[in-house]
């Protein structure tokens, strides 16, 4: 592997404006190779990064290969998309933007329904009175699943959704969803709430490296660097770095 | 990791087929609804589904009871007592250090419709006690309990139904008494956000409001058109048995205490039916029964020269499948708690109503489980 540092940026959308802001706000200027539409770049007087764009998912999947070293991404697609995801990905610092929950939500109408041990109960009763597992829509199978286990509740069918989630239940695909959520403008638009201890993961915007065994002496020095930049003090930089070299 | 067995395991099934059981292969294949109804929520996320050519969903058998008692309802069986040797299919659970993959071997026997209910109890577990030993030496040990003596303690207490089915799943789930305590706390403390409303509640029972109409009022909304498949009524039923469970803390006390005293009772069988007696004469309640049942059932072992040091009554051993009515037993490696038991047993008695039966058929059973027993870790102390 090269001795450059390689730094995946989003590709699009607000995700990628809200960085190239955080970024620009540290000092550090972005230059697109060929152009604005070109998928690589470098930091401006920083020769030893190479940026490279991507969709947050890509970005999530390439730490986990180890094709990129660093990259700007969700928490909640790290821990969707990633195996192991405190295993093979350190996140080093949280942007503070990008915030959102992902949420089991359900009906307004159950009124019966406040937390997570009454879902328990729905969730078994539906399953003995209707002879069904209920329904949860979600984008996020693995997240949904692993909350599911640790909590010991089983009975249910996760059914995929991309895009429009929020709209399952009302046209009868699922009973609840699984989402994210940052106003909860959008669930009670379409009659879901949220339940107590039903917030699964309070995701936002981080910068995380991927931990494989691309760690150069170089590369962490270069990291080192990019760290102060960012703003992150002494103390915090060598537990990183004594993680990434464990 | 598997130590070299000076026995084949398939002189177990000789074994038994030598004790009068029938050699039988039950089907590999069941309707999944059928599974999903009669096991254990941790057993229900580890089985592995398939689906026929014309979309049922099927799946692979989780255990051989199952298989085995649809086929003799359906009169396709000549015997009333079987053994069965092969592989049923679930994923490992975190706990299992024997096996990584989803097959695993047991070899075990069913004995249904035997009516001298605590004689064909105490022959299988012994039966299945003398051919473990013949790997051991005397390095085993038996637990059993009787999961219709906690039945009746939950009865007794009248608990709501929400609750009552709560209570046995984490039973079901293995937990220790504390943890069950803890668990139930949680339950009930964390029912409500804000106070039910109690005036709207009685205008329900009143008949003057309807279970939409009070849904309407308590979300504040009138266009609610997205139940999910859950009749307003259903809805509004669960509200007010909540806010009549939540409103009592006195007799939540008294019924936590009783489940964990209950749970806690453990020990050598010469002291636990003196606890048992102690736990009945306290709370009122009638273990006469199970206690005759004990004594009954240990009588049988003492018979089949099994010593009374390596028996012990612990209230909280419980199966992850929900069909249990009765005898729960395991047998395991003495002083070996973190391991899985080599075998496992009890009675069920109303899986053949569940499955349609008409009458009720006494059904009791074991099964070993073999990748436990080829296991080396517990076998040499290592």
């Amino acid at each position: 592997m090269g001795r450059k540092l390689i730094l995946g940026i989003p590709n699009k959308g607000r995700m990628q404006k809200q960085t190239l802001e955080f970024l620009t706000e540290n000092g550090l200027e972005i230059e697109r190779g060929r152009g604005e539409r070109g998928y690589t770049g470098k930091f401006i007087g920083y020769d030893n990064i190479d940026l490279i764009f991507l969709s947050p998912k890509e970005i999530s999947l390439e730490l986990m290969k180890g094709s990129i070293d660093l990259g700007v991404t969700g928490l909640d697609l790290v821990n969707e998309y990633v195996h192991l995801p405190d295993m093979n990905t350190l996140n080093l610092l949280e942007l503070g933007f990008g915030k959102a929950d992902v949420v089991i939500a359900v009906p307004i109408s159950w009124i019966d329904v406040v937390s997570i041990n009454d879902l328990e109960d729905v969730v078994y009763n539906f399953r003995l009175s209707t002879g069904k597992r209920l329904r949860i829509a979600t984008k996020y199978p693995n997240i949904s699943r692993n909350f599911f286990e640790k909590i010991g509740l089983s009975d249910y069918l996760l059914v995929d959704s991309h895009g429009a989630t929020e709209g399952a239940p009302a046209y009868g695909s699922s009973e609840i969803i699984i989402d994210i959520t940052s106003t909860g403008s959008t669930l009670a638009a379409n009659q879901l709430k949220r339940i107590d201890l039903g917030t699964i993961l309070e995701s936002q915007a981080c910068l995380f490296s991927g931990l494989n065994k691309n760690w150069s002496k170089n590369k962490i020095i270069i990291l080192s660097e990019l760290l102060a930049l960012l703003g992150s003090d002494k103390a915090r930089i060598s537990k990183i770095v004594s993680l990434i070299q464990e | 990791m598997q130590k070299e067995m000076d026995k084949d395991p398939a002189s177990i099934r000789e074994f038994f087929i030598n004790k009068g059981y029938t050699f039988c292969n039950p089907a590999m294949t069941i309707p999944a609804d059928i599974v999903m109804n009669f096991m254990g929520e941790d057993v229900r996320n580890r089985l592995l589904f398939t689906s026929s050519p014309s979309g049922d969903e099927l799946c692979l058998r989780p255990d051989f009871t199952l298989p085995l008692a649809i086929s003799y309802i359906n009169n396709e069986l000549q015997a009333n007592k079987f053994v069965y040797d092969g592989y049923a299919f679930r994923f490992p659970s975190i706990n299992e250090k024997t096996r990584y993959c989803p097959e695993f071997r047991q070899i075990g026997i069913e004995n249904f419709g035997d009516k001298n209910k605590i004689d064909a109890e105490g022959d299988v577990i012994s039966q299945a006690y003398e051919i473990l030993s013949s790997f051991y030496d005397d390095h085993l040990e038996i637990k059993i309990s009787d999961i219709s003596m906690f039945y009746q303690l939950l009865d007794h207490l009248k608990i709501d139904t929400n609750l009552f089915n709560r209570i046995r799943r984490l039973y079901w789930r293995g937990l220790t008494a504390t943890e069950i305590k803890d668990s139930i706390k949680k339950i009930i403390n964390t029912r409500f956000e804000t106070k039910p409303r109690l005036d709207l509640i009685d205008e329900y029972k009143n008949n003057n409001l309807s279970s939409i109409a009070l849904i309407q009022k308590l979300t504040g909304s009138d266009d609610l058109s997205i139940f999910s498949g859950r009749h307003p009524d259903d809805i509004v039923k669960r509200y007010i048995d909540k806010s009549e469970l939540s409103n009592d803390n006195v007799i939540n006390d008294t019924l936590i205490e009783q489940i964990t005293e209950f749970l806690s009772i453990k020990g050598d069988i010469s002291t636990i039916i003196q606890l048992l007696d102690n736990f009945q004469k306290k709370y009122h309640i009638d273990f006469v029964e199970g206690i005759e049942n004990l004594e009954n059932r240990v009588k049988i072992l003492k018979k089949n020269q099994i010593a009374m040091d390596m028996i012990e009554f612990n209230a909280t051993l419980s199966r992850k499948v929900e069909y249990y009515t009765g005898l729960i037993f395991e047998i395991r490696m003495k002083n070996k708690n973190k391991n899985e038991p080599i075998a496992i047993g009890g009675r069920y008695d109303k899986i053949f109503e569940q499955l349609g039966s008409k009458d009720p058929i006494p059904a009791v059973g074991c099964s070993i489980y073999i990748d436990r027993l080829l296991f080396d870790e517990g076998n040499n102390g290592s």
